[in-house]
């Protein structure tokens, strides 16, 4: 790469910048507001069939038959599947625990035995129902606890010993347990991270007080209005699956494993337009039965959950227990801290792997904690599948960090922004993982949110909650999140009129994608919005991208998009040199609106359209061809996992709330949430806002709202009468942005990301909050009425 | 049923299907209109809003036999010769949309809202669309859009 080029975009100042830093109109907006947008669930080819599984309706057996005779001869059928017509293969990121369909044994409620394909869903289902099992039941296990003890009563995995890895290249993922003594030996434990630093027994034994408590996040589900959806068709190369996920390339990797005579070149997926992911949206656990049956027909297929199934075929949000001891001195300062955590996987692992090893990492990221101990431990259990929800377990686990901060602030008598202050972590400090930490002001994040919700006067502001029924409450919390390395590629291709078009591995799921790479992609050619088209989320024409997952696009395509930018210039500079001839060097050039130009001299440019052929083209101008062959492509990948650091970035937020708990009903309203948030540098400043307050929005339904109710592992509430979302009524219209911006050395114009970052702190400010109103300890979230009725009944 | 017809966005459209297959899947897999999205099936999420004359409705709750002769609006209907209407173009200028899954819904029910009350308070907008879902938003921005829309001139 030319040196002269890389510096010339990396000392581009948004201050001066034509698009970046300005509040573009989104470029996916008018396509979806007038219904144009097409997401998976629209593409309908002719003569589509339609998938209803037939599940298990137990939570342990031993399968032993399933009879799809009478099924089979029914109206309507064109294919049923089972465990006999798919590869014996296990699928799975980390430990390949999970079969296509259900093979010897059933481990949870709602695991995909038979899938059948008719002519309608309804016929579809009829034949389901048609399908006789026989199975012995088994001894099942639900309780996180009790499954991670030496001794449960139930193992999930009994021939786990005998379970591939998927290689991930690393030695720490080729073995599950890395925890010796007391975590040995425990049969349902699936994978275990660990961390030890400094000596933190000796520390505890210095320490003046011991902080402890036990924290629960109860399961949630993702909820994505577009539930999960594929769509396949066989054509003369293979197969093409539109489908609604975050990651396709990953997703085509993983049925190409699950699927072993499945050639790359035989598969393509596309991912449109997606309606909401939040993590839910990252593992192939219906396009893989979808595979298996579009190998048996030639007609198109449509595979469907209905909402009921995003809850138990599906995957959620799991429930994680934490138990944690800071150790601290008089002053305030922590000087040790040991957390436990378990993370619930349900009865395979879809992304609770990556929640336990990514988890922790808030522990230790916030403040300056010289000895510091975690134990991170994924469970298996008989309940349906967890995976990530934004934020890949840090919200879960900052919820305990941040209510045993208050905890701990309250005994040595600090206000609770002190107490963070003192011991945070500061740009160019280490933390004890032995990261040094980046370009970020983590103190403007914890002292602007709490200013300004401090600056409220909530008597006037509210006067409606000034009552003997209702208890205000104000509480704060900080969590500073990392971002796990990765590589993303894309390539740039320059048409006539200097069009662009980039090809990008990620979809657009909501977050903005296309039209921050769009400003990114005008500001570096210099040209406007219009001339810029993004093809995203479609493994046939895009190189390969890690997907808009854990708030990392923006900072990684970003950058790859610049780097395949500069590859591009390259070209177009070295061509554009000699048609200039007279001396003039690639080094001397620069673009702007087509032209291409002669630095400091104005009036000394070509056209872009100089460099394609008009030769034989009698239609004008080429619109891609060069005058001396081949076209303008250019491409490039950023790959953040150099460099020996830990994680790419991390972004530091604070959040804080006001809330009003009435006392006779247990109702919580949020008045006010404020989020401050060190951005490095806000590309598109209502982009951003959009995702705070999104973000901030979920945090608030995981503290308050929603919970997924389970008896005997049986989903009692798989439908959104009786799991509330919470709706206008039940969401504050006062949810404020303060964006901070110090810039990152390495993000695109020093931005970084934001996805998950509203949904760090918000759950334990509005925990903090409220124990504030009431003076009453909550450890469990969500807190619902009925659990503060409890808790008042048991005060008085 | 053969040759229903129905009038949709100012066009007569002939379906020979059942009056009792919803409007919504009528809408998206018999006309191929699928501005109208499905999410929940049971008329709690408000993604399938379209107009009737006596106002929003939930379309997969409606059997298609039921609005024969109605004049129904669907969101591939606000948008009249190339010109968006108000609260189309609000909800651009709010930022109101991220993923958009359950935009047309929010739009159709916002439209009708504000042909109810053409100087909804921020509450009463809170209020007025308690009727649909959006799991991107956190709502803020939606309500702006809506508030944009009443207050603009158009």
């Amino acid at each position: 790469m030319s040196q002269s080029i890389q510096n010339e975009i990396q000392m581009k100042q948004s201050s001066t910048a034509r698009h970046i830093g300005k509040s573009v109109q989104r470029v996916d907006a008018p396509n979806k507001v007038t219904g144009k947008a097409i997401y998976a669930m629209d593409i309908q080819p002719n003569h589509l069939l339609h998938v209803k599984l037939l599940t298990s309706p137990v939570a342990h057996a031993r399968l032993i038959e399933v009879d799809i005779e009478k099924a089979r001869q029914m109206e309507g059928v064109e294919v049923i599947i089972t465990y006999d017509d798919v590869p014996d293969t296990r699928r799975g990121q980390f430990i390949l625990d999970q079969p296509i369909l259900a093979s010897e044994k059933l481990r949870y409620i709602g695991e995909p035995i038979a899938a059948v394909a008719a002519e309608t869903p309804e016929l579809a289902e009829e034949a389901v129902n048609a399908i006789k099992i026989k199975y012995e039941e088994l001894p099942a296990i639900f309780d996180l606890e009790e499954a991670f003890s030496k001794e449960p009563h139930a193992i999930v995995h009994d021939d786990i010993q005998s379970y591939q890895f998927a290689k991930q290249g690393d030695p720490r993922f080729e073995k599950r347990d890395h925890v010796e003594t007391e975590y040995e030996n425990r049969p349902n434990l699936m994978y275990s991270d660990t961390l030890n630093v400094g000596d933190v027994d000796t520390a505890f034994n210095k320490a003046d007080y011991i902080i402890e408590g036990r924290y629960e996040v109860k399961a949630l589900q993702h909820c994505s209005m577009e539930p999960h959806v594929a769509v396949g068709q066989r054509g003369p190369t293979g197969i093409t699956i539109w489908t609604s996920q975050q990651v396709p390339h990953n997703i085509k990797t993983e049925l190409c494993m699950a699927y072993p005579d499945l050639l790359p070149g035989e598969l393509e997926i596309k991912s449109p337009y997606v309606g909401g992911g939040f993590g839910g949206k990252i593992t192939p656990f219906i396009e893989s039965i979808l595979v298996g049956i579009l190998r048996k027909t030639l007609r198109p297929v449509r595979f469907q959950l209905t909402r009921a199934e995003e809850y138990t075929v599906g995957v959620s949000r799991p429930q994680v227990i934490v138990n944690v001891r800071d150790g601290i001195t008089k002053n305030g300062k922590i000087i040790a801290r040991d957390s436990r955590i378990l993370f619930n996987v349900g009865a395979y692992n879809e992304q609770v792997f990556r929640c336990t090893i990514s988890g922790p990492s808030v522990t230790i990221g916030s403040y300056d904690i010289p000895n510091a101990r975690y134990t991170s431990c994924a469970v298996y259990t008989n309940l349906p599948k967890y995976a990530a929800f934004r934020g890949f377990g840090k919200p879960e686990v900052n919820w305990a960090m941040e209510r045993n901060m208050d905890k701990g602030a309250k005994k040595v008598g600090l206000d609770p922004v002190e107490y963070r202050r003192i011991n945070l972590l500061r740009s160019g400090d280490t933390n004890a993982k032995g990261e040094v930490l980046g370009n970020v002001d983590t103190e403007a994040c914890l002292i602007e949110s709490s200013e300004r919700i401090k600056s409220i006067d909530v008597k006037n502001e509210y006067p409606k909650y000034d009552t003997d029924e209702w208890k205000i409450g104000i509480g704060i919390a900080y969590g500073n999140k990392p971002v796990s390395r990765a590589s993303a590629a894309a390539t740039v291709k320059i048409q006539k009129d200097m069009n662009v078009i980039a090809y990008i591995g990620a979809p657009e799921i909501g977050q903005g994608a296309e039209t921050v790479l769009t400003q990114i992609i005008a500001e570096d050619f210099d040209i406007g919005l219009k001339k810029i088209r993004i093809i995203a989320g479609d493994t046939s024409n895009s190189p390969y991208d890690r997907g808009p997952t854990g708030s990392r696009f923006t900072y990684h395509t970003g950058n790859a998009v610049r780097k395949a930018i500069v590859d591009v210039k390259e070209k177009i500079f070295g061509l554009a040199a000699g048609e200039f001839g007279e001396g003039i060097e690639p080094i001397d050039l620069r673009t702007s609106d087509g032209k291409i130009i002669v630095k400091g001299r104005k009036d000394k440019w070509i056209h872009i359209n100089d460099l394609f052929s008009t030769y034989g083209q009698m239609t004008g101008v080429s619109n891609t061809m060069l005058k001396e062959g081949g076209e303008l492509i250019g491409t490039a990948t950023y790959d953040s996992r150099k460099g020996g650091k830990h994680h790419a970035f991390w972004t530091p937020v604070g959040q804080s709330a006001i809330v009003a708990v009435n006392q006779i009903t247990g109702r919580v309203e949020i008045l006010k949430i404020v989020t401050a948030i060190d951005i490095g540098c806000a590309l598109n400043p209502k982009n951003v806002e959009q995702q705070i307050e999104g973000a901030t929005g979920q945090g608030i339904a995981s503290a308050i709202y929603e919970e997924i109710i389970y008896d005997k592992g049986f989903v009692t509430n798989p439908n959104f009468k009786d799991y509330r979302i919470p709706r206008t009524m039940e969401m504050p219209y006062e949810s404020e942005t303060i964006i901070i911006e110090t810039k990152d050395e390495m993000g695109p114009y020093g931005a970084r990301g934001v996805g998950e970052m509203g949904m760090i702190a918000s759950a334990p400010a509005i925990g903090n909050a409220i124990t504030d109103a009431l003076s009453i300890e909550f450890d469990t979230i969500p807190i619902t009425p009925e659990r503060i009725i409890d808790a008042l009944d048991k005060n008085n | 049923m053969s040759g229903m017809k129905l009038d949709i966005n100012n066009k007569i459209y002939t379906v020979n299907v059942s009056p009792y297959k919803s409007l919504r899947d009528v809408l998206r897999y018999d006309i191929g209109l699928t501005g109208t999205k499905e999410s929940c099936d049971s008329g709690v999420c408000g993604v399938c809003t379209v107009l009737l004359e006596k106002g929003a409705v939930k379309s997969c709750l409606i059997p298609v036999g039921k609005v024969i002769g109605e004049k129904i609006t669907t969101i591939e209907g606000l948008e009249i010769d190339g010109e968006l209407s108000k609260m189309q173009q609000a909800f651009i200028d709010c930022f109101a949309s991220q993923c958009g899954y359950c935009i047309p819904g929010f739009i159709m029910a916002a439209t009708s809202l504000l042909e109810e009350n053409n100087k909804p308070t921020i509450q009463e907008i809170r209020e007025g669309l308690s009727g649909n879902l959006c799991r991107c938003t956190g709502y803020v921005k939606i309500i702006d859009a809506v508030k944009k829309a009443a207050e603009s001139e158009i």
